[in-house]
């Protein structure tokens, strides 16, 4: 739904020419506009096939990754032990692989629907919830639980949660004045981070070795312990604020064609940040509360699936399974390369999506990166 | 705010800084978990053998006051230099990745190696930190504008999550690395002992010097590089060995008592807004405000919860993150 940007929204069109172009530009940057009495779609025949590549390659790495393991199953014996099936198979698959490869999927569908909202809203592909203290509040709290002895499922996900959810809100207040710009809101991201990253590092020193250790690895992030009880958290995290970010798309759009012309549109700028700043933190805070701090997925998901789609938002629900696609891929990967033992998905993102960073950087070097 | 232009007024102001830092090397002396006596502190530095406080006061007092004025002068003069070199008011060696470099090059140091000691983390640590000093800068300084601010602080970001993520990865595979990392990584001059300030003192000399060579350069490139080159100022030069100074002592630093974030960023701030712009007074004024600052944030981070103490990194985080923002705020965002 692009209501906001239709003809109708940017005023009648003085010349007809003039309109038949805008017409024929809107149909290739958005898709073929399909109207009917009370309603107005565009369809992009490109956008739907690359988020249905994405999702059948989604789903093979699923099964790969429910497939390959210590103790190596066929894909036969996998679909028998999915649907009903008893014994050894489906009690590694359905209480183990199963809900790891399901919950990671989830975890980084959470992460790239997040990006998204935050790379299209600041305007800047530089913009995530990392930047913003999700995962430095998360892990602050998360540390503090566990040194103290709390180390239910249930304290350590709210906990988390609570952390990503004060520290993102102070930097949002920190950074607000008279209005909030993406630049400045990074700089004092990184501040607030550098200060809460700091009281990490001492509650870490304070507390007993082993405890201090499960706690660092935690701020890792992994998708190694998910049960069902995590994948359902997850799923509700997604089912709540994927319908709210779609719902504030056309919003999110506007926002995106600069300020001023958002303003010109009647659109109330700061309420609309605001809700939307909400709903990206609420998705990237349910995915660290449960499976911890993935770094980059925010990042890199919003990119692939713009640069594919061609157009300059991504697309949110595309970028959403471009970053389950990332997310169980890095999985596959860090249980793969090691051997015996297991990579921790947090470091597999990042040590692939620092390189890409840094690439963005040197790329964009001769503009500005004002936001 | 006293007159910028005359030199007595900027000698005067170095005394006072000077007998300030003695005051708190004092201070540093006799307070801590035992609290010493005035008089006792005084015997035992001029005439040693006969007091009760000797061992204490010799053996653990000294080297970390001595640490503290060392490292903090360190810290200050590489802040300086560092934001004059950039002319960015919010570079800091942290936010540059020379933290996230010397941590890199400890762990590798442990775990690689099988080195504990701490002189030999100090040669890594300064390794590693250069390193990725020279790679942040070659990255955010890509393009016409040069390395601006926001490039600098991006680039910086994402090269130390990167190398961060490698350090993890070996602390994630090996617990007796991590115990030791854990304690470094917060920044403390508890451990300071003579040897490792031993260790320390050429590569925190040289930088020094090289700091106090370059002054001239610096206020030339204030102006804009090509100011400078007009005034004779052979500006590439100038940039190696200012960056190169900035290497030097902050890495040093690092290396010696772990990461410290903040003392470089807010010190140079507090010298221009006492001496003004020119680097010639900039440079000694943080260098005699640096220890002031470390020295009383310590001596703050041993009297908050005795029995125990707070590392003096954890303080500094602790007031200078707060002060990062306020200057962040407080400028429009081009100007930064």
């Amino acid at each position: 739904m692009t209501a906001s940007l239709d003809r109708g929204a940017m005023g009648p069109a003085a010349d007809p020419a003039l309109g038949r172009a805008l017409d024929r530009a809107l149909d290739r940057a958005l898709g073929r506009a399909v109207r009917g009495p009370g309603f107005s779609a565009r369809l992009a025949p490109r956008a739907l096939l690359v988020a249905s590549a994405a999702l059948a390659v989604l789903l093979a790495l699923a099964v790969a990754s429910i497939c390959f393991g210590d103790y190596p199953l066929r894909f036969d014996q996998v679909v028998d032990a999915i649907f009903g099936g008893s014994g050894g198979q489906s009690y590694i698959v359905q209480r183990f692989r199963l809900p790891r490869a399901v919950g990671g999927a989830l975890a980084g569908a959470l992460l790239g629907l997040s990006g998204a909202v935050f790379q299209t809203l600041a305007r800047n592909v530089l913009a995530s919830p990392d930047v913003l203290g999700v995962e430095t509040g998360a892990a602050l709290v998360t540390v503090i639980l566990m040194t103290l002895g709390l180390t239910g499922t249930a304290a350590l996900t709210g906990g988390a949660f609570a952390g990503a959810a004060v520290v993102t809100a102070a930097v949002y207040v920190l950074a607000y004045r008279r209005g909030i710009n993406g630049m400045r809101l990074i700089l004092v991201g990184i501040g607030v981070n550098a200060c809460v990253t700091g009281g990490t590092s001492y509650v870490l020193m304070l507390a007993e070795v082993h405890t201090a250790e499960r706690a660092h690895n935690w701020t890792l992030g992994g998708f190694n312990g998910l049960g069902w009880e995590q994948v359902a958290v997850l799923a509700a995290g997604l089912a709540v604020t994927l319908p709210l970010a779609t719902g504030l798309a056309a919003r999110l759009r506007t926002l995106s064609l600069g300020d001023g012309v958002a303003r010109a549109l009647g659109l109330p700028l700061e309420r609309s940040r605001l809700l939307l700043v909400g709903t990206g933190v609420l998705a990237a805070a349910a995915s660290v509360a449960v499976a911890g701090p993935v770094a980059f997925i925010a990042l890199v998901a919003p990119q692939i699936a713009r640069r594919l789609i061609g157009r300059p938002d991504g697309g949110l629900v595309t970028s959403a399974i471009f970053g389950a696609l990332l997310a169980v891929a890095a999985d596959f990967a860090g249980r793969q390369l090691a051997g015996d033992a297991e990579i921790p998905v947090g470091i597999v993102t990042a040590l692939a999506g620092g390189p890409w960073l840094v690439y963005l950087l040197m790329k964009r070097g001769s503009r500005s990166t004002d936001g | 705010m006293p007159s910028r232009g005359s030199a007595t007024t900027a000698v005067s102001g170095l005394v006072a800084l000077a007998i300030a830092v003695g005051v708190v090397a004092m201070l540093s002396i006799g307070v801590g978990s035992r609290f010493i006596p005035p008089d006792s502190v005084l015997s035992a530095l001029f005439s040693p053998g006969g007091g009760f406080y000797d061992n204490v006061i010799w053996e653990l007092r000294i080297p970390r006051t001595v640490a503290g004025l060392v490292i903090g002068a360190a810290l200050g003069l590489s802040g300086a230099v560092m934001q004059g070199l950039t002319r960015n008011p919010i570079a800091d060696p942290g936010i540059l990745g020379v933290h996230a470099g010397a941590a890199f090059g400890v762990v590798v140091a442990i775990y690689v190696f099988g080195l504990l000691d701490f002189r030999a983390h100090v040669g890594f640590a300064f390794a590693g930190a250069a390193l990725v000093s020279a790679a942040v800068w070659l990255v955010g300084s890509r393009g016409r504008d040069g390395a601006t601010p926001v490039k600098l602080a991006l680039a910086g970001a994402a090269i130390s999550a990167f190398i961060g993520s490698a350090t993890s990865l070996v602390l994630y595979a090996d617990s007796t690395a991590f115990d030791e990392f854990r304690f470094w990584s917060v920044g403390s001059l508890a451990g300071a002992k003579a040897d490792l300030l031993l260790a320390a003192a050429p590569f925190l000399a040289g930088g020094a010097l090289l700091a106090f060579g370059v002054i001239r350069g610096l206020n030339a490139l204030s102006m804009g590089a090509d100011v400078a080159r007009s005034l004779g100022q052979r500006v590439r030069l100038v940039r190696g060995a200012a960056a190169l100074a900035v290497v030097l002592l902050s890495g040093t630093a690092v290396a010696a008592v772990g990461p410290i974030g903040f003392v470089g960023l807010t010190v140079p701030h507090v010298a221009r807004a006492l001496a003004g712009p020119d680097h010639r007074r900039v440079l000694p004024y943080s260098a005699l405000l640096g220890p002031l600052v470390l020295l009383g944030a310590d001596i703050v981070g041993r009297v908050v919860a005795i029995p125990s103490e707070v590392q003096v990194g954890a303080i500094t985080a602790a007031v200078g993150a707060p002060v990062f923002i306020w200057f962040v705020r407080r400028r429009t965002v081009r100007e930064l």
